[in-house]
């Protein structure tokens, strides 16, 4: 993936970062619509474990992803910081939501500063494209489109 | 006399109206020869005057008084149809569509730029001679009596008849006094010879007559008859809006009458008939939706209390109440289907607009337009259209001498069709033009950094045309007035997909473009039982339930572990919705009653155990991804009156 | 009171002129929206009183007018015009009718001209 961006002339992009626990995560701003707070979702039955539910965005019904639960990050102790949002994002199959614990900004980052992730991710590798260092921090770089996928079959069977 | 009350059927009727003239016009600038749509165009407007200044919208009815004119020249031959004409009388109705505006919003008319100076540009096109609004003169009328004519009267008396002066005062407020004139002298030329009237004949046709401090509308007649002059009197004053007559025996004494009449007042009920088809306003069409729907509730709940009374009489009421309830419903969901048409009427007037703007000639055909749509689709969905057509106009079409040298007919053609294929609504807009370049599409996909050169060869064309549904994403090289203003086909697309549809287009370079609108026709908006599980409300589609009965813990029955019911001597499977669907915490168990809902899909008939009832309502439907739902329990989503969602489920897996 | 029947293709103007008949203390048998109903209606409901547009689709006023005036030549026609229809008014008049009124109506006009045409001691 992240070959893919140096091959083309993009020196830098920008990014949003947010908070899922303790772990910084960064997305393409590209393909973030909005930021909205909390709101109640309605549960969906038999739906893909880290699915929280749908809300309703003016009218539109909007699938919502459990971020921590998606990149399964420790989820026992849910308080609600009062910080949480949920970052609206267009993928390639439409509007989807992702439950974030605090959204932190907006930087760019030079693609020179992106690595691959040096992680053993299994069927998952392709949801994040690397690690990303910006300042002192590092960041998680995440692939929108394959990780807010709800497609039963591309997130294996974890569920 | 409230209008008021009239108001809203003035405003329905007129916009009807303007659509018609506007139709009939583009029409007649194809086939200016025609003279019945001429007529019609004449006819209409005409109309639309009348309602107008009936409501007392003066500004409206002077416009279509003055555009009446021209259409008047125009039907008498004195000026041609041209190009200068029809666009003027565009406008005209331009004009007349920004006043309904204001009074759809204002309830009143209003202001409008503009006009005073249009009417002004009409009246040079159409210098009509308008006896309504020419000053009344009478400087020159002759009232005296020529020696000839006093020669007569001495004459008619030596033969025994009395001549007579006839003074006829018209009302004031008359509009045609010419026609009373006529209608007067209609009568006295049947009981003698008129042999003058003052003014003239051809004077009091052009709306002159004789003024007095009484009235404006004076006339004397002249008449040579045996009559008497009470019979003559009594007869003038049969014609409405004759205000007074005075008869002067010539060579006798001037006598005056007054008129006198009395009013009968009386209020009786009446039978009557009326014609085919009654506008009805959407409103109470919602509320009668709505009814209906308390009246199924309560069916259910009557046939619900019939079972448990069993007396056979009861249950024939019920039984006929439950079909004609059924019957019911079915009208009033058939009431709301309108045909499409009344978006696509829209379409000729845009298209000619459009394409005059951009200097193409484009040739338009509509098919289909008698496919009928759920009312609240009509809508949403023109907009979306507006956007296709605009873009096939502005993108798609290339201007005559691109279509020469590509050896194509200079007149461009846009079709616009709409046909029904199974549960669905298929709208085609197709063009000839010169397609969509999926190499800019690449372009500028790269350029947005959206797509990478390695990815170009592994996507087929249409994975390339999904960019275009992509916000912001726009390929026109420059933006004109009418399309590239970053509002494009997302846009589209997200409307579309709200209403439960597809969007999808096909295009072939220097071939056509053509974009297919799939709806369901079945509608986004059916009737279903809202019901609570444990805490949460879910939506059963109504047309698969039969009924919903109650019934004590004790009456379930178990074979071979599997929960059952014996219900009119049938055995009916339970499934218990909270187990199915994993509801948190519900209590469904710790009643001694169940509610249950009998649900029938094809040869199935399952009990399905729910917590509560809500109601019956009307949903609109909206999609949920495929994907979220492993198990197909959930067939779409609807939003209630407080914002809440609730999910609709899919009757068929469910009961499976 | 007369039973009158109204002729106008604007369901609009229908109304309006049914508000102020049945004000009036009229009674409204019938309503039709063209020449052809009008004359159906006629045959049918046999009104007093005939209020008939001049200007409509399929069948004109003054068409109907004459069809009805030539299968009951006592018939009572009120001619419904626009202004600016003084020759056709004229030709209505020619034709049979009884009056005319002028669009807009003025209640006090349109009850005049039934009242005239169709007097107490005339009533059925």
């Amino acid at each position: 993936m992240i070959d893919k961006l140096i091959e083309s002339d993009q020196k830098e992009i920008q990014v949003v970062t947010f908070k899922l626990g303790i772990e910084e995560y960064a997305t393409l701003i590209t393909d973030v619509r909005e930021v909205i707070v909390l709101q109640n979702c309605t549960r969906i039955p038999e739906a893909p474990h880290y699915v929280k539910g749908v809300i309703n965005l003016r009218g539109n019904i909007i699938p919502v992803i459990d971020g921590k639960k998606r990149f399964n990050l420790e989820t026992s102790e849910e308080y609600d910081s009062g910080e949480k949002r949920i970052m609206i994002m267009d993928t390639k199959q439409g509007t989807v939501g992702l439950i974030v614990d605090s959204v932190t900004g907006v930087v760019k980052l030079k693609i020179e500063d992106i690595e691959p992730p040096h992680l053993d991710l299994g069927e998952d590798k392709e949801i994040f494209w690397g690690v990303a260092r910006h300042m002192d921090k590092l960041f998680i770089l995440m692939n929108s489109q394959k990780s807010l996928s709800l497609d039963y079959e591309s997130y294996g069977k974890e569920n | 006399m409230n209008t008021d009350n009239l108001l809203g059927l003035f405003i329905d009727e007129s916009k009807e109206n303007l659509q018609f003239l506007n139709n009939k016009l583009l029409e007649l600038e194809k086939k200016p020869e025609d003279f019945s749509l001429l007529n019609e165009i004449f006819r209409i407007a005409h109309t639309f005057k009348g309602m107008s200044k009936t409501m007392g919208f003066n500004r409206m009815g002077d416009l279509t008084h003055n555009l009446e004119n021209l259409l008047e020249l125009l039907r008498s031959g004195q000026i041609t149809i041209d190009e200068k004409i029809i666009t003027c009388l565009f406008k005209g109705f331009d004009k007349l569509e920004i006043l309904m505006a204001t009074i759809i919003e204002t309830g009143n008319e209003t202001e409008c730029p503009g006009i005073k100076e249009f009417i002004k540009e009409l009246k040079e096109i159409a210098p009509f001679n308008d006896p309504e609004n020419e000053p009344e003169i009478q400087t020159d009328i002759n009232t005296s009596l020529a020696s000839y004519e006093l020669l007569a009267i001495e004459e008619a008396i030596a033969q025994g008849y009395s001549p007579k002066e006839i003074s006829v005062y018209i009302e004031n407020e008359c509009v045609m006094p010419g026609v009373r004139c006529y209608m007067v002298n209609s009568l006295l030329e049947n009981q003698g010879e008129i042999f003058k009237t003052i003014p003239t004949v051809e004077e009091i046709e052009s709306n002159k007559f004789l003024t007095c401090p009484q009235t404006k509308h004076l006339v004397k007649f002249f008449i040579i008859t045996k009559t008497e002059s009470d019979i003559i009197m009594q007869k003038i004053l049969s014609v409405s809006e004759i205000e007074k007559v005075e008869i002067l025996d010539i060579k006798d004494s001037k006598k005056s009458y007054d008129i006198q009449e009395k009013e009968s007042e009386k209020n009786k009920q009446s039978s009557k008939i009326t014609s085919h088809t009654v506008r009805v306003n959407a409103e109470r069409l919602d509320n009668l939706v709505n009814l209906v729907g308390e009246l199924i509730i309560n069916k259910t709940r009557l046939s619900q209390l019939t079972q448990e009374i069993n007396n056979p009489e009861l249950n024939g009421v019920s039984a006929y109440i439950e079909s004609i309830t059924g019957e019911i419903q079915d009208i009033v969901m058939n009431l709301r289907m309108v045909p499409i048409e009344q978006v696509f009427s829209r379409f000729p007037r845009l298209v000619r607009d459009i394409s005059k703007e951009m200097d193409k000639d484009v040739n338009l055909i509509i098919q289909g337009q008698e496919i009928e749509i759920d009312r609240s689709l009509i809508d949403e969905i023109a907009e979306p259209l507006v956007h296709i057509i605009r873009n096939a106009l502005d993108h798609g079409l290339e201007t005559r001498e691109e279509r020469i040298k590509a050896g194509k007919k200079v007149k461009g053609t846009l079709q616009l069709i709409a046909h029904s294929e199974y549960n669905k609504i298929l709208i085609k807009i197709i063009d000839d033009g010169k397609g969509i370049d999926t190499e800019k599409i690449y372009q500028k996909a790269l350029e947005k950094g959206l797509i990478l050169p390695k990815d170009r060869e592994s996507r087929t064309e249409s994975e390339i045309m999904e960019y275009l549904f992509l916000p912001g994403f726009s390929t026109a090289e420059k933006t004109t007035d009418l399309s590239g203003r970053g509002v494009g086909m997302d846009v589209v697309k997200t409307k579309i997909t709200a209403l439960n549809g597809t969007v999808n287009i096909k295009s072939e370079k220097g071939i056509g473009t053509t974009v297919t609108i799939t709806l369901p026709s079945t509608l986004a908006i059916t009737q279903a039982l809202l019901v609570e599980v444990g805490e949460e409300t879910y939506a059963l589609p109504l047309n698969y339930i039969n009924e919903v009965i109650e019934i004590p813990i004790n009456q379930v029955k178990h074979i071979q572990n599997k929960e059952v019911i014996n219900f009119r001597g049938c055995v009916i499977p339970i499934k218990r919705l909270d187990e199915l669907l994993n509801v948190p915490e519900c209590s469904i168990f710790n009643t001694d009653k169940l509610t249950l809902v009998l649900i029938q899909s094809e040869e199935n008939l399952v009990a399905v155990s729910v917590s509560k009832i809500i109601n019956q309502q009307e949903i609109v439907i909206k999609t949920l991804n495929k994907n979220l739902s492993s198990k197909n329990y959930v067939s779409g989503v609807t939003t209630l009156g407080n914002g809440q969602i609730a999910l609709i489920l899919n009757v068929n897996t469910l009961i499976r | 009171m007369s039973k009158v029947l109204i002729i106008d293709d604007a369901a609009f103007m229908r109304m309006m002129l049914k508000d102020i008949l049945t004000q009036g203390g009229h009674e409204v048998v019938g309503e039709g929206a063209s020449g052809t109903e009008a004359c159906q209606l006629y045959t049918q409901l046999k009104p007093d009183l005939v209020t008939m547009d001049i200007t409509m689709p399929q069948m004109d006023g003054i068409t109907a007018l004459k069809k009805i005036i030539s299968e009951d030549p006592t018939a009572k026609v009120i001619m419904c015009s626009a202004m600016g229809q003084q020759a056709m008014v004229i030709e209505a008049i020619q034709a049979g009718a009884k009056d005319f009124i002028v669009k807009p109506f003025q209640a006090q006009r349109v009850l005049d001209a039934v009242r005239k045409l169709v007097p107490q001691e005339q009533k059925r």
